[in-house]
């Protein structure tokens, strides 16, 4: 528990000397709330979006180091949003993960084929689990 | 058909015998004139007499119950709501009922008489009428029910006039000495069992998708809680609210139960098939069960196999969630002291064959024929775990005939199971569609 707690310690140091900012893109408040509260504790910069149009801008605005992006989100769902990334070349390298409640094989597929780096189901996951997952893709995009 | 044939013949002999005893009246009579033979041949003729009315009356009597049976059975025929086509064996129509006509879009007096090829069904009035005539036309016709290949019953499509869902069934009409004089075609519509089927699944998937936010939220929130997020905790809220994350998990568990039978039973599961190592796959899941079945008191055990399995051709990720039922089953099922559950992998024949054996509660014999179904619990294992929701065998089931193989169990009460999966090592034995394997 010590140790886990050390490097859970530890990691927070890494990402907060890198100062990561990550957009968090999700209709539920609740959800939203919640993550963007672990998240900051974790010492990651959040910003929030609620719909995807919204999302686009604040991704154009704020040039975040990851986006957490829900797939079932109002005016433009989450495979648009993932489409119109790819279409922006000021922010088409953004990683971006999906956090949704979308199970289904077709649904991982033609996400991960919109170029999203990683699919996560929120009602499997923990949100530590979450946060290590952010970090490993964040690892693997700027380390 | 017999009281016929017996009556004609009675008829007939009748009719021989008057003609025999009229001809003898008019020529013997006068040339051996002699008063016995006049009154001999005249008896003999009232007698054939009055046993040809006898037999007439019975004739009539006999072609009117013909005709009322006619009248009663074309009474049934045209007002029966599914659809009637009788034909013969060159596909000629001999005859249709209204409901059939109202179905196909063709009238009966438009077809009768006429012979049906298969190039008809190009032939835009006649399209959905040769379809049922000739199913294997349609391309996703799919057979429920294959006796032989004089009685089946097959589920089709048609879109003329209307859009319907078909299930025609097949019927041969044997002859006396078991010939086939015709056929019959039961032409039943289906269009709103399968919407109704179909929102239903629409409706579970729908609800339990909206389920899962909420429910997640609330796994979020405890985890959090429970990890000092919101500052330490003492050990007794964090007994209490273990409890509760359990609990939320649980029915997490459930609903991706309840979403995963909503999508078997909309045929849109999602399977995946790629050639691998089922022994690999069982030795990631065993490894990742192992922490529950210790938990549980349970001794997990999954000897590899002692001679590497054949690779085969299965869709991993379904084949896991299979395997995790029946494990997880076997340890809920087998929680006592000196539980075991044993897995073994080994080729047989033309399969691959996964055995899950336990020591546990066992199945009773009389609850064998509905262990598959939905929704269906053995009244012991309500007992020993109240939580199940009686879904995992019939994904089990489902996922592995979806393989194109089998699921068998050997089970007795109070002393344990063994579950074993079957699956081809042919990859040609995989369905090309996926159907729904139900018990009823």
């Amino acid at each position: 528990m010590v140790d886990e707690q050390s490097e859970v310690a530890k990691s927070s140091e890494e990402v907060k000397a890198r100062n990561y900012s990550v957009l968090i893109v999700e209709d539920d408040k609740f959800l939203r709330d919640l993550l963007a509260l672990k998240l900051k504790k974790e010492g990651f910069k959040v910003f929030e979006a609620v719909d995807g149009k919204d999302g686009l801008a604040k991704t154009r605005g704020e040039k975040p180091n990851i986006i957490i992006l829900d797939l079932i989100i109002p005016v433009l769902d989450g495979f648009a949003f993932l489409e119109a990334l790819k279409k922006d070349q000021s922010i088409e390298m953004i990683p971006v993960i999906v956090l949704s409640n979308l199970g289904q094989r077709e649904d991982i597929d033609r996400a991960k084929s919109l170029g999203a780096r990683d699919y996560m189901i929120k009602a499997q996951l923990t949100p530590i689990e979450v946060v290590e997952r952010i970090k490993s893709v964040l690892r693997g995009a700027y380390i | 058909m017999k009281g016929v044939r017996y009556l004609s013949a009675l008829v007939i002999i009748l009719l021989a015998t008057t003609i025999f005893a009229n001809v003898l009246w008019f020529t013997q009579a006068e040339v051996v004139s002699g008063k016995r033979v006049v009154v001999f041949a005249g008896l003999f003729a009232a007698v054939a007499l009055i046993l040809l009315l006898w037999s007439l009356k019975n004739l009539i009597k006999l072609v009117s119950a013909l005709d009322l049976e006619k009248r009663q059975t074309s009474a049934i025929v045209s007002n029966l709501t599914d659809g009637l086509v009788e034909y013969t064996e060159d596909f000629k129509i001999i005859l249709m009922n209204p409901a059939a006509e109202q179905i196909t879009g063709v009238k009966a007096g438009d077809i009768i008489g006429r012979r049906f090829e298969p190039k008809d069904s190009l032939e835009e009035k006649f399209s959905s009428f040769t379809k049922v005539l000739f199913p294997i036309l349609v391309e996703d016709a799919k057979a429920i029910y294959v006796a032989d290949d004089r009685f089946k019953i097959i589920e089709l499509k048609i879109h003329n006039p209307l859009e319907r869902d078909l299930q025609v069934i097949t019927v041969p009409i044997v002859s006396e000495t078991g010939r086939n004089v015709s056929y019959l075609k039961v032409i039943r519509d289906i269009t709103r069992e399968k919407t109704i089927a179909r929102t239903k699944s629409e409706f579970i998937s729908l609800a339990a998708h909206q389920l899962r936010t909420p429910l997640s939220a609330i796994k979020w929130t405890l985890r959090m809680i429970l990890d000092g997020d919101a500052g330490p905790i003492n050990p007794e809220a964090k007994n209490l609210l273990t409890i509760g994350f359990r609990s939320n998990d649980r029915m997490i568990g459930l609903v991706n139960d309840l979403l995963d039978v909503a999508r078997i039973e909309e045929g849109r599961f999602g399977y995946k098939f790629a050639s691998g190592d089922v022994a690999e796959a069982i030795n990631v899941l065993v490894a990742s069960i192992m922490p529950f079945a210790k938990e549980s008191g349970v001794e997990l055990c999954f000897n590899p196999p002692e001679k590497k399995l054949p690779e085969i051709v299965f869709d991993r990720e379904k084949f896991i969630l299979a395997l995790t039922n029946l494990i997880d089953n076997a340890i809920h099922y087998g929680k006592h002291p000196g539980a075991r559950v044993d897995i073994r992998a080994y080729a047989e024949g033309e399969f691959v064959r996964v055995d899950v054996r336990d020591n546990g509660i066992g199945i009773a014999e009389s609850y064998m024929p509905k262990l598959f179904s939905k929704f269906s619990r053995a009244p012991n294992a309500i007992r020993e775990y109240t939580e199940g929701s009686g879904l995992g065998l019939f994904i089990v089931k489902n996922i592995i005939k979806r393989h194109g193989g089998d699921v068998m169990v050997k089970s007795e009460e109070g002393k344990g199971s063994i579950f074993s999966m079957l699956l081809p090592l042919d990859p040609n034995k995989i369905p090309q569609v996926s159907e729904v394997y139900e018990e009823n």
